[in-house]
C-alpha cells in the first residue's frame, strides 16, 4: 500500500488506560489510512474509542494514565509514536490541527483569540507581531468572521458558539495544516449553524488540499462530508468503507442497527428500531465478538471467537462472521426492548 | 375507594374537549441586572407573546434552535417559573392565575421529563423514593403501596423491579431517563412536558426511548408537548409542530404540512440545514443563513427574522407579522407567506 499521495496510515493501534481500577484497552487494533485531501469519517456512539484514536493519533493522551503499547502512526512516512516529543511539537498545530466539540474548553479564557492565532504562527510560521496581526485578521475574515479587525481582540466568551467555532477553525488553518482532525465539531451548534460551519470546512479543506479525519456520531454530518467512513464499536473499527457503498450495503450488524434506529426526514416509520441493551463497560467485555450481546444475528462463533476484519467487497471491510449474509439478514431486524 | 385508585380512575372519566391546553398571549421576561445594586437595566424577552393549543391526546413538538425560549415556554406552562403575563386555561381553568396551593393540585396531572438524565435525579436518594416522592408529596397511599406502584410502573418503563434500591449513578444514561419517565408517569398526568428529553442519548438508545414514549402515550392515552432541537425526531414523534424564533412562534403546522409546504422563511432555512444520512442525495436546495441569531435582550424591531431573512421587504423591519391561519390549522407569522408558497 505504498501509495505516494498516503498521508497518514494508521496500524494495529492499541490504546490502554490505566485506571485505579486496574487496565483496560480503550481501543485494540485500530487499522486506517488517509489519503492526501480526502475526508475519512469515524463514528460511534459514546466510549467507542473514536476520540481515543484521534488523542492517540496527536499523542495527547493524559500522561501516566494512557499509553499506547503496540501500534504504528505513520505520517508522510514518519512514525509519529517513535519521535521525540520536541519533533512532535513542531507537527502538532503546524502538520496536524485539531478542532474540538465544545470550542470554549479549547480555548484559553484569558487570552483574546487573536492572541491565540498570533502565537501559533509566531510559533510555527516565525512571523513577528505586525505581520501575524495582519494575518490574523486576514484569516478571520477567510472564515467569515464580521470585523475581523475588531473580532481579534474579542475574548473566547465575548463571541456566538458559531463565532467561536469559527474562530478555531480560523486558528487551525493558520498554518495551513495537511491533517485536520475535527472531533464532533458542530455537535454543540444549532443546525442553521451547523450547516454554515460544514460549508466553511468544505470550501477550507478545497482551498488548502487538506484532508480531514471527521469524527461524530451524526450519520447525517458523516453523509454529508467523509469519503471514506470507519465505523467503531467498543474499541475496534467494525466496518470500514467507502461513503456510498457503506450506506448502500451496510455490513456489520451494528452499522445496520445505527442506521435503523435514527429517524430519518426522508422517510417515515411508525415505529423505530433500536439496537437492545447498551455498550459493555470496558471491563467486561464479552468473550468473542464484542457486538454479541446486542446483535440480532449471533450464532455459537461469536460468543467463542472474535471475527477479524473481512473484506466483502474490494475496500469495503467488515467484522462479522456473518458479512457475506449481511443484505440478506439485515433484511429483519430484532429490535428486542 | 382508596385514594390511590382513585388516581388511576380519574384519567378515564377526564374532559371529552378536543383541546386540552391553551396558552395565551404568553410572556416571560428575565430582568438583566447590572451594578453595585443590582438594577435592572434591561429585560431579556425569552418568550414574548406566545400562543398555541395542545389537544388531547397529541403530541405537539416544538423546535428551535437554543435561546428561541422554547425550554422557558414549557416550564411557565408548568409554572417551574412564574410568568411575566399571558394564560394557560386548562380543565377550564386558567393555570396562571391561580394561587400555589391550588396549582399544586394540578401538578399531578401535568409532568415534567427532563433532558439531562444525570442532573434531574438525587444522587442520594434511591430510585424507588425517587420516583415514589410525587405520590408522597400528593399524600397518595402509604409507603408499602407506594412501593407496590413503583415497582409496577418501573416494569411499565422497562427497568426490572430488582433495581429498586439502586443510586442514579448505577444506572445508565438510558435507564435513568426511563427513571424520569416513571416519575412522570406514576402520578397518573394528562400532559407530559418532554424537554429535550432524548437529546443526551446515543442514537441507538436514543431509538428506544422514543419507542417507549410511544408505547406509553397509546396505553395511558397521554398529551406530550415534546421539546427538542433535533428535527428529525421531532418529526417522527410529533404529530403538529411549532416553530419558535427569538422567543416568537413563526409557524405552527401538522407535521406532513411543515415538512412538505413551510410557509416561513426560518422554518424552510431550518429544514434545508438538517443533514440527510444518505450520501446519494444532493442539496441543492440548500439555505444557509447568513450571521447568528441575535439576541433576545436587544430584538430586531418587526419582524424578528428580517436581518437574515432573503425574503425581507421594507415592510418587515416596520411591522411585526402576526401569526395567523392561513390554511385550516397550519399557522405562520410572515408578510410573505404566499411568495413562500410559491416557491415550494
Amino acid at each position: 500500500m505504498a501509495n505516494e499521495n498516503m498521508l497518514l496510515q494508521v496500524k494495529n493501534l492499541h490504546t490502554i488506560f490505566h485506571t485505579e481500577d486496574g487496565t483496560v484497552e480503550a481501543i485494540g487494533g485500530v487499522d486506517f489510512e488517509v489519503k492526501e485531501g480526502e475526508t475519512l469519517g469515524i463514528v460511534g456512539e459514546s466510549g467507542c474509542g473514536k476520540s481515543v484514536t484521534s488523542l492517540s493519533v496527536m499523542r495527547l493522551l493524559p500522561k501516566g494514565i494512557g499509553e499506547i503499547p503496540q501500534g504504528e502512526v505513520i505520517y508522510k512516512g514518519k512514525n509519529l509514536l517513535k519521535l521525540p516529543e520536541k519533533e512532535m511539537r513542531k507537527i502538532r498545530g503546524k502538520e496536524i490541527a485539531m478542532i474540538f466539540q465544545e470550542p470554549m474548553t479549547a480555548l484559553n479564557p484569558v487570552y483574546t483569540v487573536g492572541d491565540q492565532l498570533v502565537e501559533m504562527v509566531e510559533l510555527h510560521l516565525g512571523m513577528n507581531k505586525k505581520e501575524a496581526y495582519d494575518y490574523a485578521i486576514k484569516m478571520f475574515e477567510k472564515v467569515g468572521i464580521p470585523m475581523p479587525e475588531k473580532r481579534i481582540y474579542s475574548y473566547p466568551h465575548e463571541l456566538s458558539g458559531g463565532l467561536r467555532q469559527r474562530a478555531m477553525i480560523a486558528m487551525m488553518m493558520s498554518c495551513n495544516p495537511s491533517l485536520l482532525i475535527a472531533d464532533e465539531p458542530t455537535t454543540a451548534l444549532d443546525v442553521t449553524i451547523q450547516a454554515q460551519v460544514l460549508d466553511l470546512m468544505r470550501a477550507l479543506l478545497k482551498e488548502y488540499n487538506s484532508s480531514l479525519i471527521m469524527i461524530t456520531h451524526d450519520l447525517g454530518v458523516i453523509a454529508e462530508m467523509a469519503e471514506r467512513v470507519a465505523v467503531m464499536y467498543a474499541g475496534r473499527i467494525v466496518e470500514y468503507a467507502d461513503i456510498i457503498p457503506l450506506f448502500k450495503k451496510p455490513s456489520h450488524p451494528y452499522t445496520v442497527g445505527l442506521m435503523r434506529s435514527i429517524p430519518r426526514p426522508d422517510v417515515e416509520v411508525d415505529r423505530l428500531d433500536s439496537i437492545k441493551g447498551v455498550v459493555p463497560d470496558l471491563f467486561h467485555m464479552p468473550k468473542g465478538c464484542r457486538f454479541n450481546t446486542r446483535c440480532p444475528y449471533t450464532t455459537d462463533k461469536c460468543f467463542e471467537e472474535e471475527p477479524p476484519l473481512f473484506e466483502v467487497e474490494p475496500g469495503h471491510f467488515s467484522r462479522c462472521w456473518r458479512y457475506a449474509e449481511m443484505e440478506e439478514l439485515s433484511k429483519h431486524w430484532e429490535s428486542g426492548e | 375507594m382508596s385514594k390511590l385508585e382513585k388516581l388511576q380512575s380519574e384519567k378515564k372519566s377526564g374532559s371529552k374537549a378536543k383541546i386540552l391546553l391553551e396558552v395565551k398571549n404568553l410572556k416571560k421576561y428575565f430582568p438583566i441586572k447590572a451594578g453595585v445594586f443590582k438594577r435592572t437595566v434591561g429585560w431579556v424577552r425569552a418568550v414574548d407573546d406566545v400562543s398555541f393549543f395542545i389537544r388531547k391526546g397529541e403530541t405537539l413538538g416544538l423546535v428551535g434552535e437554543s435561546g428561541c425560549g422554547k425550554t422557558t415556554t414549557g416550564r411557565t406552562i408548568l409554572r417551574l417559573i412564574e410568568p411575566t403575563a399571558g394564560s394557560v386555561h386548562y380543565g377550564g381553568n386558567d393555570l396562571l392565575a391561580m394561587s400555589r396551593g391550588k396549582m399544586n393540585k394540578y401538578r399531578s396531572k401535568l409532568q415534567m421529563i427532563f433532558q439531562d438524565p444525570y442532573g434531574s435525579l438525587d444522587p442520594r436518594m434511591r430510585v424507588r423514593d425517587i420516583i415514589a416522592e410525587g405520590l408522597r408529596s400528593a399524600h397518595v397511599g402509604n409507603k408499602k403501596e407506594r412501593y407496590e406502584m413503583v415497582e409496577q410502573y418501573m416494569e411499565k418503563v422497562g427497568l426490572s423491579k430488582l433495581y429498586v434500591n439502586r443510586f442514579a449513578h448505577e444506572f445508565s444514561g438510558g435507564q435513568r431517563q426511563r427513571v424520569g419517565i416513571a416519575r412522570a408517569l406514576i402520578m397518573n398526568p394528562e400532559l407530559i412536558v418532554c424537554d429535550e428529553a432524548v437529546s443526551a442519548l446515543d442514537v441507538s438508545i436514543q431509538a428506544q426511548v422514543l419507542n417507549l414514549l410511544d408505547d406509553l402515550q397509546k396505553e395511558f392515552n397521554l398529551t406530550y408537548l415534546f421539546i427538542a432541537h433535533d428535527l428529525n425526531v421531532v418529526k417522527h414523534i410529533s404529530d403538529r409542530i411549532v416553530v419558535m424564533y427569538l422567543g416568537k412562534i413563526v409557524e405552527i403546522a401538522s407535521k406532513h404540512e411543515l415538512f412538505i409546504n413551510p410557509l416561513h422563511p426560518y422554518t424552510k432555512a431550518l429544514l434545508s440545514a438538517n443533514p440527510i444520512p444518505d450520501p446519494t442525495i444532493e442539496r441543492k436546495d440548500r439555505i444557509i443563513l447568513q450571521g447568528d441569531v441575535p439576541s433576545p435582550a436587544n430584538p430586531p424591531k418587526g419582524c424578528r427574522f428580517h436581518p437574515r431573512c432573503w425574503l425581507a421587504g421594507p415592510q418587515c423591519s416596520q411591522e411585526e407579522p402576526p401569526l395567523i391561519e392561513v390554511k385550516p390549522d397550519h399557522y405562520v407569522a410572515c408578510h410573505f407567506w404566499k411568495n413562500m408558497e410559491d416557491q415550494n
